[in-house]
């Protein structure tokens, strides 16, 4: 018998508009029935507590694995052609950082993690600043614009491939590769269009980047790029120029669609249904920085993470899960958890709201979490001093991409006003 | 108090640095924790505890003394 949740989660993972646009309301019930539910096969992790458990433990490698128990039922029921280019898609992801485990895992995180500390981030400032502002400025005078894909794509994208040394003016491809990638993710993997084309996709960037990591050998580039390319790991395990190129191909992809839904996903509820705070922000702009923290928590774009299950029957808060199972870690549903949070279902940009699981938790905590504040503070800090009266225009319809793992409003047309 | 760190487990976060910038600082060469003051003394048993708890790789232990 199939129950309303059930339904429900069915409808979310096909991608259904109005349960992309608020899954709030199913959270809110998964959360009742326990930490985990056993839905098809997969396990879902609501609770902050359990969602916490899972990306600590050493045991459970990160996930999109292609031995987890959801594509194992997939590949049985596709054709060869398929089934080939699946194996070669995971080839490609399980390399990526957020693919490795352990001691390999450490490795290619340090070729990049010190340039992404709040420190180093924090220099970044005038840069990103600049960015903004020549995106913005061809921008000032019209009535009315399209958020999104006139202002904001443009900023992370710019800031991620200038770090790398990539040519800005190749974002757009770039960009829609990115989201081919981006959507794969929690797909439909049944539906061999998707298959087909995130395979064109990853492979179409890949052998663009592949040829940039040729041009680049000689020359002077930035430092970011030069530690990839330098990069011989140790003795016992060099680095294949694969895992280098998979490195890369992470970094473009993760640098800036998440950062793009966070920003925008808050400009949206700010303007939507919070106008008081959005107000309250241009009053005090020092509450940006708490604020930012906030919106994660309520707006974060990060909905769920895979995990895959080692090689022994497990347990994950009380539940008997499987070994080799996929595991699904919802960071969305954790951040509303009011065993946690006060009114958790609730924005409030004056509250503290500090270890939420928006940038995940472990090992594997993001490594661009500082810059994607970074941006996120510098944008609305633009925002609202230079277009306080900014609004969503009337009658416009703001929709989500159908992406389930990475929640992002798609359009957002908005009348900027009176410029101070 | 006393605040021992783990710069194995470290991932370079840098969530204790933004938190408590007179106990932790990054080092620059690969961002992972440096213990300025090991006791602590300037910041409250929840203050520490929060910075113990919100690291992402667990590389903090506050050992009450």
């Amino acid at each position: 018998m199939t129950t309303t949740i059930d339904k429900q989660l069915t409808r979310f993972f096909q991608a259904d508009q109005e349960l992309i646009a608020n899954p709030f309301n199913l959270y809110r019930d998964l959360r009742q029935t326990g930490p985990v539910y056993l839905w098809q096969d997969r396990a879902l992790v609501t609770h902050y507590d359990a969602c916490r458990q899972v990306l600590n433990a050493p045991q459970t490698m990160q996930g999109l694995s292609i031995r987890g128990s959801r594509y194992r039922e997939i590949i049985s029921q596709l054709g060869e052609e398929d089934v080939r280019r699946l194996v070669e898609l995971f080839e490609v992801w399980e390399k990526r950082i957020s693919g490795a485990n352990g001691e390999q895992h450490r490795r290619l995180r340090r070729l990049a993690q010190r340039a992404f500390t709040p420190r180093v981030v924090s220099q970044m400032d005038a840069q990103v600043q600049a960015t903004i502002d020549k995106i913005l400025d061809p921008l000032r005078g019209q009535d009315e614009i399209e958020f999104i894909g006139q202002f904001m794509y443009h900023v992370p994208l710019i800031v991620v491939l200038e770090m790398y040394d990539l040519p800005t003016n190749d974002r757009e491809k770039i960009r829609n590769w990115a989201s081919a990638v981006g959507r794969f993710i929690g797909a439909d993997l049944s539906d061999t269009d998707t298959i087909r084309q995130t395979y064109t996709s990853v492979f179409e960037l890949r052998h663009y980047l592949s040829e940039f990591f040729d041009r680049k050998r000689g020359s002077q580039t930035t430092e970011l790029m030069r530690a990839l390319l330098d990069a011989k790991g140790d003795e016992q395990d060099k680095f294949a120029e694969n895992d280098l190129i998979s490195v890369l191909t992470q970094m473009v992809v993760a640098g800036h669609e998440t950062t793009t839904h966070l920003v925008s996903n808050s400009v949206a509820t700010l303007l939507g249904d919070h106008r008081d705070q959005w107000e309250l922000l241009c009053v005090k702009p020092e509450l940006i920085p708490g604020a930012v923290e906030e919106l994660l928590r309520y707006c974060g774009p990060a909905q769920f993470v895979e995990k895959l299950t080692g090689e022994v029957d497990t347990s994950i808060a009380g539940v008997d899960v499987g070994a080799l199972s996929t595991v699904s870690v919802f960071l969305g549903a954790a951040n509303r958890d009011e065993a946690i949070y006060d009114r958790a279902d609730t924005l409030d940009i004056t509250r503290t709201s500090k270890g939420h699981l928006a940038f995940g938790f472990g090992p594997h905590h993001c490594l661009g979490a500082a810059l994607a504040r970074m941006e996120a503070i510098a944008v609305l800090r633009t925002f609202t001093e230079r277009f306080p009266d900014m609004e969503i225009a009337p009658g416009a319809k703001v929709t989500y991409h159908a992406n389930r793992a990475h929640r992002g409003v798609a359009r957002l047309p908005v009348r900027l006003g009176r410029e101070r | 108090m006393q605040i021992v760190v783990n710069r194995q487990r470290c991932i370079g976060a840098g969530l204790c640095a933004l938190r408590l910038p007179s106990v932790f600082e990054q080092d620059s060469e690969e961002g992972l924790v440096v213990l300025l003051d090991e006791t602590g003394a300037a910041h409250t048993r929840e203050e520490l505890a929060a910075a113990e708890y919100g690291c992402p790789s667990q590389a903090i232990a506050i050992l009450m003394k």
